[in-house]
């Protein structure tokens, strides 16, 4: 079988680029291996986006002019031939590649094949134009998109990325060498045999980080010495064309070869903050560095890594140092606490991952799970884990107050992971190193997630502080190890007296409509609100108008259907029974109520018990994108009778009031339907 | 004060200071790096590349010499190395007839028996004197390399040394496809006879294409071309193989 050996995948995860595979000629069916070439293409070039991806999500805003949006799902434009593969109706159309693995939580209904017919009703017929309708997208956080699989055509809302800047990640497969440069402004190529030589996820993080400054910082490659310059001129124009017309080459030198010393050192600088900001552990670009220094010649000039990417000692050195000073090679343990307070707000949305370097997040590499690798599409703590498909995650991150009652391991596998009914063991070790806990849990085979909780002493809140441990077993197998923090610090207001004092603040003598009653506690320390109707206080609906809200109340628990568009709240009431354990509110937005910059903790929530007291205060977000908000409060068994009367949960926004309601927990079971 | 700048001593401190400091003979580079963190380094480095070294070289070498049980008496001597001057996936008879094998490479094999379809593959080149059989290709390629260097001197003065070397490796194309097919029966039969499952050598050169699919095409790029006729025979091979009770006694 004849192979032409020329770029023909033309791919864009989030943007696109070259291709990876050779292509048969015309009219030659194509091979296994043809297939298997698109298959690990398009496969590392997914792989490749969702790294780069995180990484640039973490970069500062860098404001308006360089507003960007992105799908959460790779696309590309094939070459006509795989159309043998991926029958697309026409010659250059897009189609999605696969959906990112960082925002498999949005569950969209798309695979690799269907293909973009329509963005925001405009017909899409190639790449460049998607590109073009994402760019001038800066002021809309969702898109109506229409997606084509055989013969079912079909619109689908998609949230859009934030990027702060543009970047596009690519494995070429036309090189031996373990190599990786960037291309233009923002497109980064990775050689496939690096894949190999890079040692987990950090390493290539590092890889792509370090290219990510290189572009951000403007910096040009220079040429080593006067033969590649006059190799470079006789390349740019032409050694035929020369020899044709006897005419002396005079072209300037194209900038091609390396990187000058002082760009490398600074491209490092910033791309172990880059990596710490996104959660990526930045020591292991100095192993990595060590490691191309030791192992592939230093005379392997041209496209090899060193060849393009000097590495001096002295860079290996700055380096380090760097790295102590950020507290993340061979800190104190203080060091180490400090390291993920770098990390951005964004943490609720990308699952972060860190190395053992951190001291913080799991210290399995992907590769050293032996349970299915591939499957698991989502493994962390949070502190919660809600409703009966468990697709939102509340607090995912791994630095939790100490006011925190109860924090879940939480793992979601692919439809075809573990069987039914498999048996987990979660133990829980703490800063002292001693077993805390020790659980078993089930796989329910109607789940794709399960979940173990550790439920904290509050009464010990001093002790709790540090850092803990929590190793996941199935049979003889580590699922994952991770660590994770209990901070000391005070919450925003602390559940007491006084808070309910505070609640009285000037904040809502300016907010609050005057029609909804404030909060206090009457002589008989009942609060004054038992006389308050449940449901909503009156004149508060109007907030619900204001800020966008469909449907809003309290639930004993939420899920999402209609592939996660649609909160379902299950048990919505304005009663419970008192045999509840946790009560949660939930908001749903109308379209265009999204609320931006979401990522901050800018909503707060307050739980009042029935004798007027500040049950529970906390902070809590908004996804970027998000369709709905859910947070949730655990009641204490041993309130007892204390728990029966009416509650009250109000939610805020900042400065603004977005709901305020009354509901009861009641011990009469025909009352509250139990 | 003048009488001290007389003093020849004086004198000879402050000149000697001034051009130490001139003249490199200060302890921080520019980079705000001292000798001593430089030295340190240095050591770390030196360090961790002798367990890296001899890590690779164990490996390579029980890999290799398990194969050289069952070579002909005039290949035991080969042996085996990880530290070459070329780069990439890659794996190559050095000038001293010597199996030379690239990190990148042993980063790619997934296990000892994809590693012993390389290495012996290689082997098989050494037994068959390919080396030897190209060494006129690359006699004409240096030739007909200087050749059009030096008339690109003329006309791009200084590119000539480099166009020669680039026009030399066209000229000086890599082993034939005969030879590498020659050099993949006679490496299944060395496995086979070591102990390994030759299964892998058709696992590891499948996805050397799959992974570089340039390596597909017959260039300068491929010093080892997997081409699908070349994965096709591989897999007719192993199948005889493996219908065969011994190489030694074929039906």
């Amino acid at each position: 079988m004849r192979i032409r050996n020329e770029l023909t995948v033309f791919f864009m995860s989030g943007l696109l680029l070259t291709g990876c595979a050779s292509l048969p000629t015309n009219a030659v069916p194509l091979s296994d291996v043809d297939r298997e070439a698109l298959d690990f293409s398009l496969n590392n070039n997914v792989r490749l986006t969702n790294i780069g991806y995180r990484l640039v999500g973490s970069l500062p805003d860098q404001g308006q002019s360089h507003c960007t949006r992105n799908l959460p799902f790779a696309y590309g434009g094939l070459d006509p031939k795989w159309e043998a593969v991926y029958p697309l109706s026409r010659r250059h159309g897009v189609m999605v590649v696969d959906l990112l693995p960082d925002f498999s939580f949005l569950n969209l209904d798309l695979k690799r094949g269907d293909e973009i017919l329509r963005f925001q009703g405009v017909p899409i017929n190639s790449i460049a134009m998607l590109v073009t309708l994402l760019d001038n997208s800066c002021d809309v956080d969702w898109a109506t998109m229409q997606f084509r699989r055989g013969e079912k055509i079909w619109d689908m809302r998609v949230p859009l990325i934030s990027m702060p800047l543009p970047f596009f990640f690519v494995v070429t497969g036309k090189s031996a060498e373990a190599t990786a440069e960037l291309s233009g402004k923002n497109v980064i190529m990775v050689s496939s045999p690096l894949l190999h030589f890079v040692n987990g996820e950090d390493e290539l993080a590092f890889v792509l980080a370090h290219e990510i400054a290189h572009s951000m910082m403007g910096h040009q490659r220079q040429l080593v010495s006067d033969e590649d310059a006059n190799m470079a001129n006789a390349v740019a124009s032409g050694i035929a064309a020369g020899l044709l017309h006897k005419t002396p080459l005079s072209v300037p030198a194209f900038k091609a070869g390396v990187y000058s010393e002082k760009d490398e050192i600074a491209a490092d600088g910033q791309a172990i903050h880059t990596m710490l900001a996104s959660g990526y552990g930045p020591s292991s670009g100095f192993s990595f560095l060590k490691r191309v220094k030791i192992g592939i010649p230093s005379k392997a000039r041209g496209s090899s890594y060193q060849g393009i990417h000097p590495i001096s000692i002295d860079r290996l050195v700055i380096l380090k140092k760097n790295l102590g000073n950020l507290g993340v090679v061979g800190t104190s343990s203080k060091s180490m606490i400090e390291a993920p307070s770098a990390a951005p707000s964004s943490a609720s949305l990308w699952q972060r991952k860190f190395n053992a370097d951190t001291m913080l997040g799991s210290v399995l590499n992907s590769g050293a799970n032996p349970e299915k690798e591939g499957e698991i599409t989502e493994m962390g703590l949070a502190e919660g884990v809600e409703g009966p498909q468990e697709d939102f995650k509340k607090g995912d991150k791994l630095v939790f107050p100490n006011t925190v009652e109860r924090i879940f391991w939480h793992i979601r596998i692919q439809q075809k992971g573990f069987g039914s009914m498999e048996k987990f063991n979660a133990e829980w070790y703490d800063p002292s190193g001693n077993l805390y806990s020790k659980r078993e849990f089930f796989f329910n085979f109607a789940s794709t997630r399960a979940q173990s909780p550790l439920v904290l002493n509050l009464t010990q809140k001093e002790s709790n502080v540090g850092r803990w441990r929590v190793r996941v077993t199935r049979g003889a197998n580590v699922i994952d190890e991770s660590y994770f923090f209990i901070k000391g610090e005070a919450p925003t207001k602390s559940v007491s007296s006084k808070s309910a004092v505070k609640s009285t603040s000037s904040r809502e003598l300016k907010k609050i409509p005057e029609s909804v009653p404030a909060v206090a506690v009457n002589q008989s320390g009942k609060s004054d609100f038992q006389n308050i109707p449940l449901g909503p206080v009156p004149g508060v609906e109007d907030n619900y108008r204001i800020l966008k809200i469909k449907r809003v109340g309290v639930a004993r628990s939420v899920e999402t259907k209609d592939r996660g568009y649609q909160p379902n709240p299950i048990g919505m009431s304005d009663v419970f029974p008192v045999s509840v354990q946790r009560i949660g509110w939930f908001a749903e937005f109308t379209y265009g109520g999204q609320l931006k910059n979401a990522f901050s903790k800018n909503f707060e929530v307050e739980w009042f018990s029935p004798d007027g007291k500040l049950y529970r205060s906390e902070s809590f977000s908004v996804e970027n994108h998000a369709w709905y908000t859910w947070t949730s409060v655990w009641l204490d068994p041993a309130l007892g009778s204390l728990a029966i009367g009416k509650w009250r949960v109000r939610v805020w926004k900042k400065e603004q009031l977005v709901d305020d309601r009354v509901f009861e927990i009641t011990s009469d079971s025909s009352k509250s339907g139990a | 004060m003048t009488g001290i700048w007389q003093s020849k001593f004086v004198r000879l401190v402050v000149v000697s200071s001034i051009f130490c400091f001139l003249s490199g003979c200060e302890t921080v580079s520019s980079n705000n790096v001292t000798q001593e963190e430089k030295k340190a380094m240095i050591s770390e480095l030196n360090a961790e590349r002798t367990v890296y070294s001899q890590k690779n070289l164990k490996r390579v070498s029980t890999v290799g010499n398990r194969l050289l049980i069952n070579v002909p008496d005039e290949a035991k001597h080969i042996k085996f190395s990880t530290e070459g001057k070329i780069s990439g996936i890659n794996a190559y008879a050095d000038l001293n007839g010597d199996v030379v094998v690239t990190p990148e490479m042993l980063c790619f094999v997934r296990d000892d028996s994809e590693l012993a379809a390389v290495l012996a593959h290689e082997l098989a080149h050494i037994v068959k004197r390919h080396p030897l059989q190209t060494i006129g290709n690359r006699v004409v390629g240096k030739a007909a390399g200087m050749m059009i260097g030096s008339l690109a001197e003329k006309y791009a003065p200084g590119a000539g040394n480099s166009i020669a070397a680039y026009s030399s490796a066209v000229v000086s194309s890599p082993y034939s496809k005969e030879m590498e097919m020659a050099a993949d029966a006679a490496s299944l039969v060395y496995m086979q006879r070591a102990g390994f499952d030759v299964d892998a050598a058709l696992r590891v050169w499948r996805r050397f294409s799959i992974e570089i699919p340039a390596t597909r095409q017959n260039s300068i790029m491929a010093t080892h071309p997997s081409s699908d006729e070349r994965l096709a025979a591989l897999t007719s091979l192993i199948a005889k193989m493996k219908g065969e009770t011994s190489l030694e006694n074929p039906k």
